[in-house]
């Protein structure tokens, strides 16, 4: 015979810790890269899953350049805890995020790298020079007009 | 930018060569700097005098293109593979522009290439041919080799599904699935990466990867791939073996992988089936020298073709 419900009433209102999670984390230094680049360049994150991971991609994308994009790291963790992230970096570097600081000490890590900056500088130059191409081309298109 | 990074010219040098038939696109597959190559081996395709073996080969009959793999020792010193001295044709070098382990080099015109998605170990690429011009998608990878930790059949697996992410990632970005993989991944067509739905999901019949999808515990999973290196094992016909002895696995190890979508939804997937010769390069001219047991050992095979 069913009988009140069991559950307890503040289950809206927490009980569990307000912690950024991993997505959101890496969501938003997806938007500070687009941000700091003025959209030459956008971070992108998508997220997906594998056995019991979540698995969490992020790519620097450039528009310009064909839309080409770049797996600059992949993160995964369990569904529950969210923490430990494990990141991987380049062909098999592993970081391990024990908690949202650490992810973005990671993060702040990985994105001050030489290699990411050399990444993210040429790519940059490259989309700049697109851009100009495109222009002298299309100002050339409507002097011919 | 993504696409081609530059042109040479340099002249011949003598026997002993790489040439890039017009239409091919080689992938190397760049070995890890690190441990330290033994002493002895030579460091890259130029001084090996073209002493590598393609591993897989991918060709599209439809279009007259192949793709092909092969093993490079980078010699620690991380730079492209020379094939410029001995060429004495005109290649271009296609940019990944931060993949490590692969290098890209053919002779198809230029534009025709580009990079669209990649990452340290694998990279997508659509070639666009023909006129009107069709686009199909190369997908190339150097995955972690079989050993000892870190490169447990646990971290291969989830390097597989790495691979079709974003396999995936880039057919849903270019709204086909037009898709070809020649790659050196470093397992068996058997292995669990490979073979899994939540992997590359290749299998050995045409018939079954001309599914859409596939039932796999009452949900659909696909599309799938076809993989015809399954008809290369072992060495019992005459031709050169898709397998040879290694230890560390169960006694035999592929040379790399081709696989094909069968399930286009367009009736170009007609094209993209085709023949494929499973591990040494099929065409031209080619030698081999195969030590006894027929256990073809990296330095002493021999491939020419022009």
């Amino acid at each position: 015979m069913p009988r009140g419900g069991q559950w307890p009433e503040d289950l809206l209102d927490g009980g569990v810790q307000d912690v950024a999670t991993p997505e959101e984390i890496l969501t938003s230094q997806a938007v500070d890269l687009t941000q700091k680049t003025k959209e030459l360049l956008r971070g992108k994150v998508e997220v997906g899953s594998h056995l019991q991971y979540i698995v969490i991609d992020f790519f620097i994308v450039a528009p310009a350049l064909d839309w080409y994009e770049y797996r600059l790291f992949k993160a995964r963790h369990k569904l529950r805890p969210q923490y430990p992230v494990e990141l991987t970096v380049g062909a098999d570097r592993k970081i391990k995020a024990t908690g949202p600081d650490e992810l973005l000490r990671a993060c702040s890590l990985i994105f001050s790298e030489q290699t990411t900056r050399h990444l993210v500088s040429e790519l940059i130059a490259l989309v700049k020079k697109r851009l100009e191409d495109d222009q002298a081309r299309s100002g050339a298109g409507a002097e011919g007009q | 930018m993504p696409g081609f990074s530059g042109v040479a010219r340099r002249p011949s040098q003598g026997p002993g060569i790489w040439a890039l038939r017009a239409g091919t696109i080689l992938a190397l597959s760049i070995a890890a700097p690190d441990p330290p190559v033994p002493s002895g081996a030579k460091s890259d395709l130029m001084r090996r005098g073209g002493r590598a073996i393609a591993s897989a080969t991918c060709h599209l009959q439809g279009f007259g293109i192949k793709a092909q793999v092969a093993p490079v020792l980078d010699g620690g010193r991380r730079r492209p593979p020379s094939l410029t001295q001995s060429t004495g044709q005109e290649y271009y070098r296609v940019a990944p522009v931060n993949c490590s382990r692969i290098r890209v080099i053919t002779r198809l015109p230029q534009g025709t290439i580009l990079t669209s998605i990649d990452d340290a170990r694998m990279a997508v690429f659509r070639i666009r041919l023909g006129d009107p011009p069709i686009s199909v998608l190369l997908a190339t990878a150097h995955l972690l080799a079989k050993g000892p930790q870190p490169n447990t059949p646990d971290n291969q697996r989830s390097e597989a599904n790495d691979f079709s992410r974003l396999i995936r990632k880039a057919e849903g970005k270019h709204k086909h699935m037009r898709t070809f993989v020649a790659a050196d991944l470093n397992v068996n067509p058997t292995d669990i990466g490979l073979i899994s739905s939540d992997g590359l999901h290749a299998v050995p019949t045409r018939h079954v990867a001309g599914w859409p999808s596939r039932q796999v515990n009452g949900k659909p999973r696909g599309p799938l791939f076809f993989n015809p290196m399954f008809s290369v094992w072992g060495d019992l016909v005459q031709r050169p073996p898709g397998t040879f002895f290694k230890g560390l696995t169960y006694r035999t190890a592929s040379f790399g992988m081709s696989l094909i979508r069968c399930y286009s939804g367009t009736p170009l997937s007609t094209c993209l089936m085709t023949a494929l010769s499973g591990s040494l390069i099929p065409t031209g001219q080619h030698r081999f020298a195969l030590r006894r047991a027929n256990r073809p050992h990296r330095t002493i095979c021999r491939c020419t073709f022009a």
